[in-house]
Order: structure tokens, then sequence, then C-alpha cells
């Protein structure tokens, strides 16, 4: 009897090990439970899909709280059998993809490669111009107008700052590609010097951007920093046919 | 003995040779002679030996395609086709693109060729030349 018991166990695990994931999902009974590893995946979770950086005490709260609501769904039986076919589904081609991924970057892009996409595409890894302003801050749009004019026709801005008292920041520099509309139409190729129309920030709010510098380095990415993002590009370019190749060679095994 | 000193001096003279073969870095001059030796090269295997014009690709683009989707994107040019190189030009240290032109009898006609130098050899970038050009580029390097 003990014998046969041990031969059903053992042939049930060997029929489960047949699947390539065997998913049991069930309503968890001490959800205020949490571990390390949750809230570690919590905040990986978050900082995925939102880029947001989650403490430990907010990510034990969210992770109570979607336990909470998700073992509601699975007591009320909402979660169907398709729903759970559909689930093994799209794990098992994300740890498909994950396989092909680990096996491709165990083998290294020579970097004969990788140097010959580098020089054929160099105009993409060109550095982008920069700019750098100051920001003059009015209440009032009037102010702000006249400031902006004065400012267009003067020679010396220090005299028209002086006259207005604005509230002032000097903005460090970013790159042209980073500035958001309307801001970057109004940013003239290689000049410096001249201010932008106000900008209403919000009631009683209004910005006069100034450009103080405009820095165009005409320079190229250096390999080594651009290397990784290259490889990168590489592994996705090949990916389908490595696919196919390791496929194959599982097939014919 | 002295036969013993001057085998000693002789090894030595060809030792110091080679050394300084190594440490004499590859001038424009010498990088342009190897350019248009590989440009010949190139095209002499484009019309008899597709295999042959496979290795003087781009690394990445033979990386990415394998030679059976290269024969499929790249036709032989017509056996007697020679090509000439009219200019060449260097928008950067590395990269070369040379204005060439394509002779097969009394035909003529003008493209352009692009070749990147990695590793101490120039490399030919390839486009697809069995439909026809997709865009400006690949009407130029055809």
């Amino acid at each position: 009897m003990i014998r046969f018991l041990i031969f059903v166990i053992f042939l049930s695990l060997f029929s489960q090990s047949t699947f390539a994931l065997d998913i049991m999902i069930k309503p968890s009974k001490n959800y205020n439970q949490v571990s390390q590893a949750d809230i570690k995946a919590m905040q990986e979770y978050v900082k995925r899909k939102y880029h947001l950086f989650l403490y430990k005490k907010s990510a034990k709260d969210a992770v109570i709280d979607s336990r909470i609501l998700s073992n509601e769904y699975f007591k009320k039986r909402l979660f169907t059998p398709i729903e759970k076919k559909k689930l093994q589904i799209e794990l098992e081609m994300r740890y498909a993809d994950k396989y092909i991924d680990y096996l491709q970057r165990k083998i290294k892009i020579p970097e004969k490669v990788l140097k010959s996409y580098y020089y054929d595409n160099i105009e993409k890894f060109r550095t982008h111009p920069e700019v750098q302003f100051i920001r003059y801050r009015f209440n009032n749009y009037k102010d702000a107008y006249t400031f902006y004019q004065d400012l267009l026709l003067s020679k010396n801005p220090k005299k028209i700052i002086e006259k207005y008292h604005p509230k002032v920041y000097q903005e460090p520099f970013v790159k042209i590609t980073k500035l958001k509309e309307p801001y970057k139409s109004f940013v003239q190729s290689q000049k410096s010097g001249y201010p932008l129309p106000p900008i209403v920030v919000k009631k009683n709010v209004y910005d006069v951007f100034y450009i103080k510098n405009y820095k165009q380095e005409n320079k190229y990415k250096p390999y080594e920093k651009v290397k990784k993002e290259i490889e990168d590009l590489l592994y996705k370019q090949t990916f389908a046919k490595r696919r196919e190749e390791i496929l194959k060679k599982y097939r014919d095994r | 003995m002295k036969s013993a000193i001057s085998f000693v001096l002789v090894i030595w003279t060809i030792i110091a040779a080679g050394c300084a073969n190594l440490h004499t870095p590859i001038t424009n001059q010498d990088k342009q002679k190897l350019l248009e030796k590989r440009f010949q090269g190139y095209w002499d295997a484009r019309a008899t030996n597709l295999k042959e014009a496979y290795q003087y690709e781009l690394p990445y683009q033979r990386y990415i395609n394998d030679f059976s989707l290269y024969k499929k994107l790249v036709v032989k040019t017509k056996k007697g086709t020679k090509a000439q190189i009219v200019k060449i030009e260097y928008p950067h240290l590395n990269i070369a693109i040379i204005q060439r032109r394509m002779i097969f009898g009394k035909k003529q006609s003008l493209r352009k060729d692009k070749w990147i130098y990695v590793d101490g050899q120039w490399y030919h970038r390839y486009y697809q030349s069995v439909l026809p050009p997709s865009n400006m580029e690949e009407a130029q390097f055809q």
C-alpha cells in the first residue's frame, strides 16, 4: 500500500513537471505577512512601470493593498480558467524570451562588429547642442512683456534687470533635444544673448527666459561610452534569428 | 668567432627592423592605398564570386545577415563590369565615401560606395540591390 502511494506521488510529480510552467494561484490567508522579497519586488515593479521610487513602508502597504483586493477577486471566483491559461501563456512567452536573451548575452559580440556599427552610424552618436538660460520671474504680465521688449532692443541687459527687479534663477546647461515646447521652437541655432517671449506659468506667475549661452559641441560620443547601447541594439536585431537557431537545436534533440 | 658575431648582428638587425615596423603608424597614404586595393578586390568579387564579396562587407552587417540572406539582397554585377574610382572623400577619419564609375561595354553609370575602416581594414557597406531604392541614400549607393 505504501509502495503504491509512493508510486502515485512520484507519478503526480512527474506529470506536473511535463508542463513548461504550472501556475497555482489561490487566495492568501495571511495577507499581512509581507516578506522583504515582496517589498523589493514591489519596489522594482513600481520603478519599472511608473519610474517612481517607493520607500519600504509604502511598498509594504502597496503589497498588502493589492493582496486584499486580488484575494477578493479570487474568492468571488472571478478568476476564470481561460484567464489562468492566458497568464500561463504570457509567462511562458516572457521566460522563453528571457532565455534567448540570456543565451545571447553569453556570447560576446566581437569588437570589430560593434566598432563597424559605431562608425557606420556615427551621426546617431553626435553630441547635441546645449543652452543655458536665465529665468526672470514676474507677477504681472505687463511687466514681463515690457521687460522682454526692452531686453530685445537693449545691448546692456544688466541695466534693464536693475530697472525691473525680477526674481532671477540661473539655470544649468540643458540639451536642446531635452527642451519642451514652446521653449524648444524659440531657441535659435548658434545664437545667444536674446530673450524668449513671456510664458504664463500659472496665475500671476510669468517667466521670461534669456538665452545666456549656446554650446555647440561638434563631437561624437566616444565608442567606449556607447558600446553597451550598440550591443543591446544588435542583440535585439538578431533576436529572431538566434531564437530560431536555438529552437532548432532543441527540436533536433 | 667573426662569423658568430656577424650572425648575431644579422639577427639583431632583423629583430630591430621587425620592431620598428610594428611601431610605424599607418599613414593616410597607406590607408588610401589599402582602400583602393580593397575597392578593386570587392568589385571584382561582386562580378564573379559573391561569397568572396561577402567577406568584404561590414562585420556588423555580416553579424546580422548571414550569407544566405545576403545572396537574396545583393545581386552579382554583370561579368566584365569594371569599377573605377572617381573621387574619395573622408567625412571622418575612418569613413570613406567613394564616387565610382561602373563601366560595362559602352554603358557607364556613376554611383557611390561607403567604406569603413575598422582595426586596420576597410570594409564595404552594402545596400540591397534587388528592389528599387526606397530612399535617396539607397539610390546613390546601390
